[in-house]
C-alpha cells in the first residue's frame, strides 16, 4: 500500500469513528448534538499539549478520552437544563464557545494552532492501529446498542415521558450517552492530531460538527454499519470526485438535501431494505 | 436504595396530605386528603378542570405540590421525580398512550420488565440478555389480552390495543401502586366495558390501582370507593353507590350533562 | 463617554441588522419547529441582488425592493418545495435539509459571482453626520430606521389585520386555527414570505455597510441569530426584537473588553448559555400555554419562583 493509500484509509478510519461516537449520542440517544467537533477537538488539542510535552501514545490516548468525556459530562450536564427543541442550539454554542476560547488563547495556539505534533512510537504501524482502533469502537457500539443501555437509549430516544414512567432516570442516561460519544470523540482527536501532526481551530468549527452529523444521518440514525458506510463514503468521495473539486461542496450540500428530501431513514437502511425485497423476490 | 417497606394487607398505602396546589395566581388543588388502601380500586372523578389531572401529576412526579405532602408507604415523595417514583413501585399508564413505536409490543413490555436492569447506566450496559424476562413480558400481555399481537408494531394497532399495551407496560414494573389515567378515554362502549372489566380483575389479583376517569357509568360498576373532585377540593368520599346519590356531586355533574344512570 | 456612545451606537446598528434577520427565524420555528439555517443563504441572496441591481440599474431603492420580493418568493418556493416535504419527519431531517440547502445556496453564490464577492459601483446612502465626537453614517441610521419600519409594520399587521391574527392563531394553536378555516399552508406562505425578506432587507443593508457581498456573508449572523432566538423566548416576536438589540450591545462592549478570553463570535453564544442556565425558557417566555408547560415550570426546584408569563405585545 501507498503512502497516499494509507493516508486515506487512516482518515476514513478516524471519520468512521468521529462519526460512531455521534452515533452513540444522537443516533441511539436521540440527543441531536450540533457541536460535536469541539470533542474532537479537545481530544486533538490534549494530545498536541502532551505529545509535545514529551508523553507517549499509551498515555495520550486515554488522556484524551478522559478530557473529551469529562468536557462532554459538563456539556450534558448543561444540555439537560435546556428544553428539547433547544439542545441542538445548545450544543452548537458548546462548540462555538470552545472554538473562541482556542482561538483567543496563546497556549493553545490562537489562531495558528499547535504544529510539529511528534509520530507515535508505532511508526509506520500507525495506520493499522487506527484501524483497529475503529474496529473496537465499531464493537464497542455494537454491544452498547445490543445491551440495556441501547435499549434503554431507544426508549429515550422515542418518548422520554414513557421512558420515566418505567423508571428509566432519563437525565442519567442522557449523560451517560454523552459522556461515551465523546470520550469516543476524544479518541478520533487524539489519532488525528498524531495523523495530521498539527492541530488547528478551523478542523473543529461548526462544518466539521455538521459533516459528523450528516455522516450519522446519512447512514441511518443509530446504525452501525450505516456510520461506517457514510463516513466512507464522504470521506472518499472528495478524493473520487477530485475533478469537480470547484464543485465539492455545493455537490456535499445539494446531497444532503436530497436525501433527507427522499431517504429520511438513511442510505444504510435503504439498502437492507432493497437487500430484503431482492431476497423476497427470489424466493417467490 | 432503601429496602422496602412493608405495608400490612389492609394499611395505607398512598397517603395525599392536605395538597395544594397554585400556579401563580391558580389553585389548581386545595386541601385535598384522603388514603388509598392496600389492595384497594379506588376511583377518582370529577368534571373537567377538577384538578384530578393535577392530582395525578402530584402523585406520579411530574409536579411537586406547593402545600402539603404525597406519601407512599410512609416515605414522602416531594422532590422525587418521576422515574424514582416508578423505582419506588409507582407505576402509570397513561391518558394519552405513549408506546414506543419502533418496538413492537412485546419489546415494549420486556423494557417496562426489565426495570431493575435500567436502573443504572452501569448496569444496562452490562447486561445484555433480554430473552430472560420475554415470559414475564409475555404472561403481562395476556392478563391484558392482546398476547397474539405480541410481535406487531403499535403503529398499525387500534387506539384499545394500544391502551392495553399502556396497562401492561405498567403492571410489568411490578409495581406497588397503579395509576390509571382515563384509560377508557377514546374507546368505544364495548371496548370500554371490557377494559374495565379487565381493571376490575387486575385488582381482584391484589393490584392496588388508583383510576382516574371520566366514564361515571364504569367507574360506579367496577370501583368500591370513589373520591370526587371539584374546584381542586374534595367534595366526596365513600362507597360508589352513596357518594353518587350525593346531591352536590350530582349538581356538580349535571352541568356536564353526564349521565349518573345505575349500570 | 465617547466610547461608551460609539459602543452603544454600534452595538445597537448591530442589533438592528440581527433583529431583521433573526424575526424570519423565529416566525419560522414558531410556527415549525424547525432550525431554518437556509435562512443564512436568503441573507446572503438578498445582499447579492440587491448589490446587482442596483448596480445594473442604478437605482438602490428597486434594488433594494426587487432583492426582497424575489427573495421572498424563494423563500416560499424553499417551503413549498422542500420542507412541506418532510414536516412529519423527525426534527433533525428539515435540520439536515436545511443545512444542505444554505451550502448549496452559498456554494452557488460564489461559483457564480466569484470568490472575492462584489461591491456597490455607487455606494448607495453615503456619507454621515456628525453627533458630538461621533460620526455616524447614513446607512447606519437607515438600518435602524428601516429595522424599526419593517418590525413595527410586522407588529401592527399581526395585531391589527385579519390575516396577521389568522397568523398568530396558526402559531399557538394550529389545529384550531384550521378547524376555524384558516388555510395552513397560505398562513405558512406568508410566513416564509415575510421572514425571507426581512433577512433580503438585512443583507442588503449589511452589503452596503461594508459596501462588500461575499458568498460566505451568511453564515456567522446566521449563527447568532439561531442563539438570539433562543434568548428572545420560544414564539416570543417581542422578546426576539429585544434579546437582537440586547445582543448588539453585549458583542460590542464583550468585543472590546472580553477580547482576551474570547472570539468575537462566540460572545453571543457563551452569553445564550449564561442566559439559558438560569431561566431555561429564554429571557421571555413565550405565549401563555396551557397546564403542561406551568407543570413543567412547576418542575423548577430550588429557585421556585414562579413568573407569570407575558404576552408578546
Amino acid at each position: 500500500m501507498g503512502a497516499y493509500e494509507t493516508s486515506i484509509l487512516t482518515l476514513v478510519a478516524i471519520n468512521v469513528i468521529l462519526a460512531l461516537s455521534l452515533n452513540l449520542i444522537s443516533g441511539l440517544c436521540g440527543q441531536v448534538s450540533l457541536g460535536h467537533a469541539a470533542f474532537f477537538g479537545v481530544g486533538a488539542y490534549a494530545t498536541a499539549l502532551l505529545a509535545k510535552a514529551g508523553f507517549g501514545l499509551w498515555l495520550t490516548l486515554p488522556l484524551a478520552l478522559l478530557a473529551a468525556g469529562v468536557f462532554g459530562l459538563v456539556v450534558g450536564f448543561c444540555s439537560l437544563r435546556v428544553r428539547d427543541d433547544f439542545l441542538a442550539i445548545a450544543t452548537m454554542a458548546a462548540g462555538f464557545l470552545f472554538l473562541g476560547v482556542v482561538r483567543t488563547s496563546d497556549a493553545l495556539g490562537g489562531e495558528l494552532g499547535i504544529s510539529q505534533i511528534p509520530e507515535t512510537a508505532l511508526g509506520d504501524f500507525f495506520p493499522y492501529f487506527v484501524v483497529l482502533c475503529a474496529v473496537a469502537a465499531g464493537l464497542f457500539c455494537a454491544w452498547v446498542k445490543k445491551s440495556w443501555l441501547g435499549y434503554a437509549f431507544e426508549a429515550v430516544a422515542a418518548d422520554e415521558i414513557a421512558a420515566r414512567s418505567l423508571g428509566i432516570d432519563t437525565p442519567r442516561f442522557k449523560l451517560a450517552a454523552f459522556a461515551l460519544g465523546t470520550a469516543l470523540a476524544g479518541v478520533a482527536g487524539c489519532l488525528y492530531a498524531y495523523y495530521l501532526g498539527t492541530v488547528g481551530a478551523e478542523a473543529f468549527g461548526f462544518p466539521v460538527s455538521v459533516m459528523i452529523l450528516a455522516m450519522v444521518v446519512i447512514g441511518g440514525m443509530g446504525s452501525i454499519w450505516g456510520c461506517v458506510l457514510a463516513a466512507t463514503l464522504l470521506t472518499l468521495a472528495p478524493e473520487w470526485f477530485r475533478f469537480i473539486n470547484d464543485y465539492k461542496l455545493l455537490v456535499f450540500g445539494l446531497l444532503l438535501f436530497m436525501v433527507m428530501r427522499f431517504v429520511p431513514g438513511g442510505l444504510f437502511p435503504l439498502v437492507l431494505r432493497q437487500a430484503a425485497r431482492l431476497r423476497g423476490g427470489r424466493a417467490a | 436504595m432503601n429496602a422496602k417497606l412493608q405495608t400490612q394487607a389492609g394499611g395505607e398505602l398512598l397517603v395525599i396530605d392536605d395538597v395544594g396546589v397554585r400556579f401563580g395566581g391558580i389553585v389548581a388543588v386545595d386541601g385535598v386528603s384522603f388514603a388509598v388502601r392496600d389492595g384497594e380500586l379506588l376511583g377518582l372523578l370529577g368534571p373537567n378542570g377538577a384538578g384530578k389531572t393535577t392530582l395525578l401529576r402530584l402523585i406520579s412526579g411530574v409536579v411537586d405540590p406547593t402545600a402539603g405532602a404525597v406519601r407512599f408507604r410512609g416515605e414522602t415523595l416531594n422532590g422525587l421525580n418521576a422515574a424514582r417514583r416508578a423505582q419506588r413501585g409507582i407505576a402509570l399508564s397513561h391518558q394519552i398512550v405513549r408506546p414506543f413505536r419502533s418496538m413492537t409490543l412485546l419489546e415494549n413490555v420486556v423494557l417496562a420488565a426489565g426495570s431493575a436492569i435500567t436502573r443504572t447506566p452501569w448496569r444496562a450496559l452490562a447486561t445484555v440478555d433480554r430473552r430472560p424476562l420475554r415470559d414475564e413480558a409475555m404472561r403481562c400481555l395476556e392478563m391484558v389480552g392482546i398476547a397474539a399481537l405480541a410481535d406487531k408494531l403499535p403503529t398499525a394497532q387500534p387506539l384499545g390495543v394500544l391502551k392495553r399495551l399502556e396497562v401492561a407496560r405498567a403492571l410489568a414494573t411490578r409495581p406497588q401502586l397503579l395509576l390509571l389515567d382515563e384509560p377508557l378515554a377514546g374507546l368505544g362502549h364495548g371496548e370500554a366495558l371490557r377494559l374495565a372489566d379487565l381493571i376490575r380483575s387486575l385488582n381482584q389479583r391484589g393490584v392496588t390501582i388508583v383510576l382516574i376517569e371520566h366514564n361515571l357509568a364504569e367507574v360506579m360498576r367496577i370501583c368500591p370507593r370513589i373520591v370526587v373532585l371539584n374546584n381542586g377540593r374534595k367534595m366526596a368520599d365513600g362507597p360508589a353507590a352513596e357518594v353518587m346519590a350525593d346531591p352536590a356531586v350530582i349538581e356538580a355533574y349535571l352541568g356536564e350533562g353526564a349521565a349518573l344512570a345505575e349500570h | 463617554m465617547s466610547l461608551f456612545l460609539n459602543l452603544s451606537s454600534q452595538g445597537l446598528i448591530n442589533g438592528a441588522v440581527y433583529a431583521l434577520i433573526a424575526i424570519g427565524l423565529a416566525m419560522v420555528f414558531g410556527l415549525l419547529r424547525i432550525l431554518h439555517i437556509a435562512h443564512a443563504g436568503l441573507f446572503a441572496l438578498g445582499g447579492y441582488l440587491g448589490l446587482v441591481i442596483t448596480n445594473a440599474t442604478g437605482s438602490f431603492a428597486l434594488g433594494l425592493v426587487l432583492s426582497m420580493a424575489l427573495v421572498a418568493v424563494c423563500g416560499v418556493l424553499m417551503y413549498r418545495l422542500c420542507y412541506e416535504p418532510i414536516l412529519d419527519q423527525p426534527p433533525y431531517v428539515p435540520l439536515i435539509a436545511s443545512v444542505g440547502m444554505f451550502l448549496a445556496i452559498e456554494e452557488l453564490l460564489r461559483l457564480v459571482f466569484g470568490d472575492h464577492g462584489l461591491s456597490y459601483h455607487v455606494p448607495p446612502l453615503a456619507g454621515a453626520i456628525e453627533v458630538g465626537s461621533m460620526r455616524i453614517k447614513y446607512a447606519e441610521i437607515a438600518v435602524v430606521v428601516m429595522a424599526c419600519v419593517l418590525l413595527g409594520g410586522l407588529a401592527l399587521f399581526a395585531t391589527r389585520t385579519r390575516i396577521g391574527m389568522a397568523w398568530r392563531a396558526t402559531v399557538s394553536e394550529p389545529r384550531m386555527a384550521a378547524s376555524c378555516g384558516v388555510s395552513l399552508r397560505q398562513v405558512r406562505y406568508l410566513n416564509f414570505a415575510i421572514g425571507s425578506a426581512f433577512a433580503a432587507a438585512a443583507g442588503v443593508m449589511v452589503g452596503v455597510l461594508n459596501n462588500l457581498v461575499e458568498p460566505s456573508m451568511g453564515a456567522v449572523p446566521s449563527y447568532k441569530a439561531l442563539a438570539i432566538i433562543v434568548l428572545g423566548g420560544l414564539g416570543n416576536m417581542g422578546g426576539t426584537l429585544v434579546a437582537a438589540l440586547l445582543l448588539g450591545l453585549v458583542e460590542a462592549f464583550g468585543a472590546t473588553y472580553l477580547s482576551n478570553y474570547l472570539d468575537r463570535d462566540s460572545i453571543a453564544f457563551a452569553a445564550m448559555l449564561c442566559v439559558l442556565l438560569i431561566r431555561p425558557e429564554g429571557l421571555f417566555s413565550g405565549p401563555a400555554r396551557a397546564t403542561g408547560g406551568l407543570a413543567k415550570t412547576l418542575q423548577l426546584k430550588g429557585a421556585a419562583k414562579w413568573v407569570l408569563t407575558k404576552r408578546p405585545s
